[in-house]
């Protein structure tokens, strides 16, 4: 059921705020800005290319076609670059800032605010991605933030040996997911022979880099102990370049594991047990529009994010010029004055310099100029 | 030093949850006194306690306002939501099942069928994993009248001794699952509060009974 999302009074201006300086970051490390429209059609969300259950997009119907509100812009941009601008020198910089709508019991508007890194593979995309979503968050002011790093390869690995049934497979998946390991071993006691020991480990594989010492002792399938060496060098390089103390790792992230091809990342901040930002990279989706690119991105879900700062935000003019008639020329030139040094100056809509005042001090406003014959500085709490 | 908020469910999980934490050696004179406070100190401080009903323990525990919550499984699963679900804390031990006259026939008929319940979706799933056409009739109160004003066929809920099913001549047709209490955690928590949350699970895996 969709619930209507009003953003007004400080709000707002806290979220712009924030999204500047989120934007500007990635702005700063080459990614170009793009927007996608706000429907597309059905089919681009009901496969494996997107990481959103189908059931969730909201649907309208235009001239026969089903189309969708965007839930999420990964897909859409997915399509322009393997439609409109493969031709361009790879890697691929964008970066998006617009509002999803997921359907649901809990639907409303998300603005989200994220980058995708398009034609670009390797520890280099990997570290120098997740650097930004590190960047990103500190940027918007975000407290004591916790960026969780973990592999799709380590799960899908795991239990490729197993003769799993397609509800097994789910079971366990959800089991994980939740951290839940007696269920685990529940679904898992029904594998008997097979080595399970690895999985049944897997919920508490989560932390600081002390998880990979663990990893490495209980992780023995080939590929998947790779993607667990693999992802240990990418925390490495993340260690290297400063970045330790915002990181930690998650084996057990098998949250869209059809979407996710290589590292996953999710973010939490003080203040909200939501996740703040959330990606990883999704190598097979340009496939589904005829390339062959790999690629990698993360969103900022600027509603969590801000629901997490503590953060207050002027809503009030510095000063208020009023005029007397024929001071116009005057009021409006002083006014420029003022904003250049910074200041916020609303004019008085009205003629009268009481009416003036009492606005003013409605409002908060600390100061009012009046301009008549001469110029008169009025301050509130003072003078009115 | 935060204290570690934890939400815990009114009525029967409470007194073996009171148990669980005096194993533990936690006081929590608080809980055993309520009077008026909402939010009680435990352990001198360093817990902080909420007393809710179950589904408002799963709200308060998804949204991450409480760390930490206790909750029936039946609640859980009625309600999926994002929190982790680390331990099977063994008391408050029941079951969900179907019950129903025992003529009833409700397995072996073909014609139409309707089931009284609290757990619209745990009903739900359960039939449609049966393959079986079921209306559902969501009932808030006291299940067990719906078959007896001849509302539904049988009803879906749970069962802990049997003896009110019994005295109103209706029993236990089929088991949907075991139910038990649950300990969950918000993910945001377990990841930004790893160590204490570690410590307070392991402490209450140890003294489990």
């Amino acid at each position: 059921m969709y619930t209507a999302r009003d953003l007004f009074s400080g709000r707002r201006e806290i979220m712009t705020a924030i999204e500047r300086n989120i934007s500007n970051c990635y702005k700063q490390r080459g990614y170009t800005e793009i927007s996608t429209p706000m429907l597309e059609e059905f089919s681009m969300f009901s496969g494996s290319n997107t990481p959103l259950d189908s059931k969730r997009t909201f649907k309208l119907i235009d001239d026969g076609e089903i189309m969708v509100i965007r839930p999420d812009s990964t897909a859409p941009i997915g399509r322009i670059v393997a439609t409109k601008i493969s031709d361009q020198p790879l890697p691929l910089r964008l970066r998006y800032s617009q509002e999803v709508l997921i359907a649901g019991s809990d639907c409303t508007e998300t603005s989200q605010c994220g980058i995708e890194l398009i034609g670009a593979d390797g520890i280099r995309a990997d570290v120098e991605l997740i650097e930004t979503a590190v960047a990103a968050l500190d940027a918007a002011g975000a407290e004591g933030f916790k960026i969780e790093l973990g592999h799709a390869g380590i799960f899908r690995n795991l239990i490729k040996d197993i003769p799993l049934t397609k509800e097994d497979t789910e079971r366990l998946r959800r089991a994980i997911e939740v951290k839940n390991t007696a269920e685990v071993n529940r679904v898992l006691d029904g594998y008997g022979g097979y080595e399970t020991a690895a999985i049944r480990r897997l919920p508490r594989l989560f932390g600081g880099r002390e998880v990979f010492a663990q990893a490495r002792e209980l992780i023995l399938q080939p590929e998947a102990a790779e993607a667990v060496k693999y992802l240990e060098s990418v925390y490495s390089m993340l260690e290297d370049i400063g970045c330790g103390e915002y990181i930690m790792a998650d084996l057990a992230l098998v949250n869209n594991m059809n979407y996710y091809t290589g590292v996953i990342l999710g973010a939490y901040a003080e203040g909200s047990g939501e996740r703040v930002l959330s990606g990883g990279r999704y190598d097979g989706l340009l496939e589904h529009y005829g390339k062959n690119l790999s690629a990698t991105g993360f969103a900022v879900n600027l509603d969590a994010l801000c629901r997490t700062l503590d953060r207050e935000v002027k809503t009030v003019s510095d000063i208020m010029v009023w005029y007397a008639e024929g001071r116009a020329e005057r009021a409006y030139s002083l006014s420029d004055e003022l904003r250049r040094d910074g200041k916020t100056v609303e004019l008085s809509t009205f003629e009268s310099l009481e009416k003036s005042i009492s606005t003013a001090k409605d409002k908060g406003i600390p100061c009012l100029i009046a301009i008549d014959s001469d110029e008169r500085y009025l301050k509130n709490g003072v003078d009115f | 030093m935060t204290p570690i908020r934890i939400a815990i469910t009114k009525g029967r999980l409470l007194d073996s949850s009171v148990a669980m934490f005096k194993r533990m050696g936690i006081e929590c004179e608080a809980l055993e006194k309520p009077g008026r406070r909402l939010i009680l100190p435990l352990d001198g401080g360093r817990i902080e306690a909420v007393l809710a009903k179950g589904e408002d323990v799963v709200t308060y525990v998804d949204h991450g306002v409480c760390d930490m919550g206790i909750v029936g499984k039946d609640t859980l699963e009625e309600h999926p939501c994002g929190v982790f679900e680390v331990l099977d804390l063994g008391f408050g031990k029941c079951r969900m099942a179907v019950a129903g006259r025992p003529d009833s026939g409700f397995f072996s008929s073909g014609g139409e069928r309707t089931a009284a319940t609290k757990y619209d979706s745990i009903a739900r799933a359960y039939f449609k994993q049966k393959g079986m056409d079921v209306r559902l009739i969501h009932i808030s109160g006291s299940v067990e009248l719906a078959p007896l004003l001849g509302l539904s066929d049988v009803i879906v809920d749970i069962v802990e001794t049997g003896d009110t099913l019994r005295a109103n001549g209706l029993e236990v047709l089929e088991e949907v699952c075991p139910l038990s209490a649950r300990l969950i955690i918000n993910p945001a928590a377990m990841k930004l509060r790893k160590s204490e949350l570690d410590a307070l699970t392991a402490k209450m895996e140890a003294n489990l009974k």
